[in-house]
């Protein structure tokens, strides 16, 4: 018998099944018009699709939990088809498909420690941290004295991701890279 | 509130809390206390003190209505029900008037349900097929499909229409129709609309009132809706308190209208508060 929980348990952040997927409520509200039925209205993101939608339920009706877990994970690496991560507690292995990743794969460098969202078990989404420090394996030579201009060019990192930095950046120094935005934000003293 | 209603005339009056009876209304849930149930409004006991010959009263009191928590609900709360005799005209000029004591605000304006609802849907909520009201509530998102006319038309008004009310000055919505009577009377010149108002401010209602009806096998035919209701919903019959139905019978209650106002909400407008919890100091009842 599947876990449930009924309208009046409802409270943002908990995990259910809507539409056959894993979901998260966001936001949750009884409504009750003047002397008619009370529903309770709700606000959710698709944890598979990222969507955010709104639903409506009768009060009383119930919803089915997902059973879903927020962890952290050491990257392990890929295979080129798969992602590889181990919990660091219990050493157990788990691999992603591109599709968990979200695009995140690029900066992702081994020993690595990624948020990891299980549902039923297996991997359903990657979040890399916010920030990650990777080094510079090629770019344009650097340009002296053009700090100040604030230009940009390309750098491709260890991981391949490829991103714009400062003129002044050179091959083999370490930056500081914002994963949410994809940008540039420091170099790192190695 | 006290010093505004007794200035005009209303004598302030005390009735049981706890009592035998669950409410028969169909969308409320009385709190089972003590063998009996707490009320959730003074409505039927104030009624037999109407009946009894008590003139205009007044009541502020806590009420409980089991399941009903959130933004703009709790489980106990308090409601200030008052009893003038007559038809609504003075109780709304009444309302005006504290109202603008207490908010600040000038004197409402009146719609009728109709006309609110035929701007907000673009159907007559009198007129319309109920296949029409019922498709139209399952497009805005109702879950599964309305059990009837009343459903439909409750659903699509707090969606569509009550966000919009009381925006500047508190809105009364009149004249609702016939299937969301209540316990109001049906009007005199159209038999499809009742005598029930409710009072809007910022999107919130505030206060639900009739001119109240009399007729006992009326009441009855309502009673015994209700419970089918109930009984179509999987909830237990609750059957009405044989001393209203019999003070309804003999001497029967004074053409009169009433209005229950929520107080904590009547609070919050008047600070600006948009949650209960930040007008009350305790929120700690079970099931809350």
């Amino acid at each position: 018998m599947a876990n449930t929980y009924a309208t009046n348990e409802f409270r943002s952040g908990l995990k259910v099944l809507l539409d056959s997927d894993p979901c998260v409520l966001l936001d949750c509200e009884f409504v009750k018009p003047g002397k008619g039925q009370a529903f309770t209205r709700i606000r959710y993101r698709n944890l598979k699709t990222g969507r955010v939608l709104d639903k409506t339920f009768k009060s009383g009706e119930k919803v089915e939990a997902a059973d879903v877990l927020d962890t952290e994970m050491e990257f392990l690496y890929s295979d080129g088809g798969d992602w590889h991560f181990m919990d660091p507690n219990t050493y157990e292995q788990y691999s992603a498909a591109k599709s968990a990743l979200g695009g995140h794969e690029k900066w992702l460098l081994q020993g690595m420690t990624c948020g990891v969202t299980l549902y039923n078990d297996a991997i359903l989404l990657i979040h890399p941290p916010h920030f990650v420090d990777l080094k510079v394996v090629e770019t344009e030579p650097g340009i002296r004295g053009d700090t100040a201009t604030g230009g940009s060019k390309n750098a491709t990192l260890e991981t391949g991701a490829v991103v714009r930095v400062p003129l002044f950046i050179e091959v083999d120094e370490t930056l500081r890279l914002d994963t949410r935005t994809g940008e540039y934000v420091s170099r790192v003293k190695n | 509130m006290r010093a505004f209603l007794t200035a005009r005339g209303y004598l302030e009056v005390e009735t049981p809390i706890l009592g035998p009876h669950a409410t028969p209304d169909r969308h409320l849930e009385s709190v089972p206390a003590a063998g009996g149930f707490l009320h959730t409004s003074p409505e039927f006991a104030m009624k037999r003190l109407l009946a009894a010959g008590s003139g205009p009263i007044f009541q502020i009191v806590k009420a409980f209505r089991a399941g009903e928590s959130g933004r703009h609900h709790a489980v106990e709360f308090t409601i200030a029900e008052w009893y003038r005799m007559g038809p609504l005209d003075g109780l709304l000029t009444e309302m005006d008037l504290l109202l603008g004591d207490i908010l600040g605000t000038l004197p409402a304006e009146r719609r009728t349900y109709r006309e609110l609802f035929l701007a907000a849907a673009g159907v007559d909520p009198l007129t319309a097929a109920e296949d029409r009201l019922v498709t139209l509530a399952e497009a805005h998102g109702y879950p599964g499909r309305p059990d009837d006319r009343a459903a439909a038309l409750d659903y699509l008004f707090s969606r569509l229409v009550e966000p919009g009310l009381g925006a500047g000055v508190p809105t009364i919505v009149t004249r609702f129709p016939a299937p969301l009577a209540a316990l109001a009377r049906l009007s005199d010149d159209d038999s499809r609309t009742a005598e029930r108002f409710e009072v809007f401010w910022a999107g919130l209602e505030l206060a639900n009132g009739y001119d109240e009806l009399q007729d006992p096998e009326e009441h009855r035919r309502r009673f015994a809706a209700e419970n089918r209701a109930r009984a179509r919903a999987g909830k237990p019959a609750a059957h009405p308190d044989g001393r209203f139905l019999a003070a309804l019978e003999h001497p029967g209650i004074p053409r009169c209208s009433g209005v229950a106002l929520g107080v904590d909400r009547l609070v919050m407008a008047a600070l600006g508060a948009s949650r209960l919890d930040e007008i009350v100091a305790f929120r700690e009842t079970p099931g809350d």
